[in-house]
């Protein structure tokens, strides 16, 4: 129970850790008042708490697939807002107020997303005297995974930040975002909603799904031993919208950073 | 004028019950979820078919189905049944198990040409 509380832990609310972590490299500089985070907590318990209540109902909606419907539009949701808001963040060192909005609406509906699945979890077993040492101690070991593994990953963030590896850190980000997004195939093709073809490729040889470095791998980049053309085509198309809107970013800075300064065309 | 009623027409009637066609040619197999454990622990199905999986959770707390190999992963409520569609697959044996009690919650699809259940 101790180590199956830590696996669960690191697959479900890792990905917020990391999250959060590459936000913060970005918005180093952006001052979000108390009352914002307070709100985004607030909203986040909220959000949690509604889900898990009315996950069995959902469930059972729309012929069983309505979880699956669900998380596939919260993850929409939540690439959407994102790509939008962060691709200026990369370059630009500062948000607007409705980038972060963006950003607050974004970070409760992935808190939302993955802790509610943990919650179903904990739940069954957290009334259980017989249990209740394992998954404390779980949940302690599984908090400090994260945080250690957040800090380094911070570190290393900063320290490409310093190096001006904007591209490096913008990949980070890419393949990150990219993988969350391409699990909506797995979630939908279970249900039907889209067909399922052959595994392209077996890497299983090489990273395992099931080993360490496999859970790690697909937290931090989607990876997948035995992709099918579907998720490779998600996968593939994703990035290419992902580095499209930096570069055309990036040449639209470049742009404006070769206008004389203090010409002014309305005199 | 009289307005003809276009949803009734025969290609829309063909193209709304094409789904429907399809989904009753899906074979359905069944798996139950007892005391922690899946029956039977080693389900047949047919080789490149698309088949649909019902599992039932008898259980009073909830359990989530994983397998890597097929890349499946559902939250198994108690008392409900849930459904998964899986394939179509090669030949070849699919472990999957409980996420939350994966000792004693485990079991092989296995992939056949022939003698599916």
């Amino acid at each position: 129970m101790l180590i199956n509380t830590v696996i669960l832990f690191l697959k479900d609310l890792l990905p917020i850790f990391i999250l959060l972590c590459l936000l913060k490299v970005n918005n180093a500089n952006a001052v979000i008042s108390k009352k914002v985070i307070f709100i985004i907590v607030l909203l986040s318990i909220f959000g949690v708490i509604a889900t898990f209540k009315l996950l069995p109902l959902i469930g059972e909606m729309w012929d069983g697939t309505g979880i699956e419907i669900l998380q596939t539009i919260e993850v929409l949701l939540v690439y959407v807002l994102l790509v939008f808001s962060y691709s200026n963040v990369a370059l630009s060192k500062y948000s607007s107020v409705k980038q972060l909005y963006f950003i607050s609406s974004a970070i409760v509906i992935f808190v939302t997303l993955n802790t509610s699945v943990f919650i179903v979890f904990l739940d069954s077993y957290i009334t259980s005297s017989e249990f209740i040492k394992h998954i404390i101690a779980g949940l302690a070991i599984g908090l400090g995974i994260c945080f250690s593994f957040s800090f380094l990953m911070y570190f290393l963030l900063i320290w490409l930040n310093k190096k001006q590896r904007y591209l490096v850190i913008y990949t980070f980000w890419a393949l990150f975002l990219t993988g969350q997004l391409s699990q909506i195939i797995n979630l939908l093709q279970q249900v039907d909603i889209i067909q399922s073809s052959a595994a392209l490729w077996d890497s299983s040889t090489l990273v395992e799904d099931s080993s360490e470095y496999g859970h790690l791998l697909k937290t931090l980049f989607g990876y997948e031993a035995r992709p099918s053309s579907e998720f490779i085509m998600v996968y593939l198309g994703s990035l290419l919208v992902l580095y499209s809107y930096f570069f055309i970013q990036l040449r639209y800075k470049i742009s404006e950073s070769k206008q004389p300064e203090g010409r002014n065309y309305e005199h | 004028m009289v307005r003809r009623n276009h949803l009734f027409s025969p290609f829309w009637l063909v193209l709304m019950l094409l789904p429907f066609n399809l989904w009753a040619k899906t074979q359905e197999f069944t798996l139950t979820l007892e005391n922690h454990v899946f029956t039977p622990s080693e389900l047949k199905i047919p080789a490149n078919e698309k088949v649909k999986l019902i599992i039932h959770n008898k259980d009073e707390v909830a359990e989530e189905f994983d397998s890597f190999d097929l890349n499946r992963e559902k939250v198994l409520f108690p008392g409900k049944k849930t459904r998964i569609f899986i394939g179509p697959l090669p030949e070849g044996n699919y472990e999957y198990f409980g996420e939350y009690n994966p000792t004693t919650a485990r079991g092989v699809i296995v992939v056949e040409v022939n003698n599916a259940d």
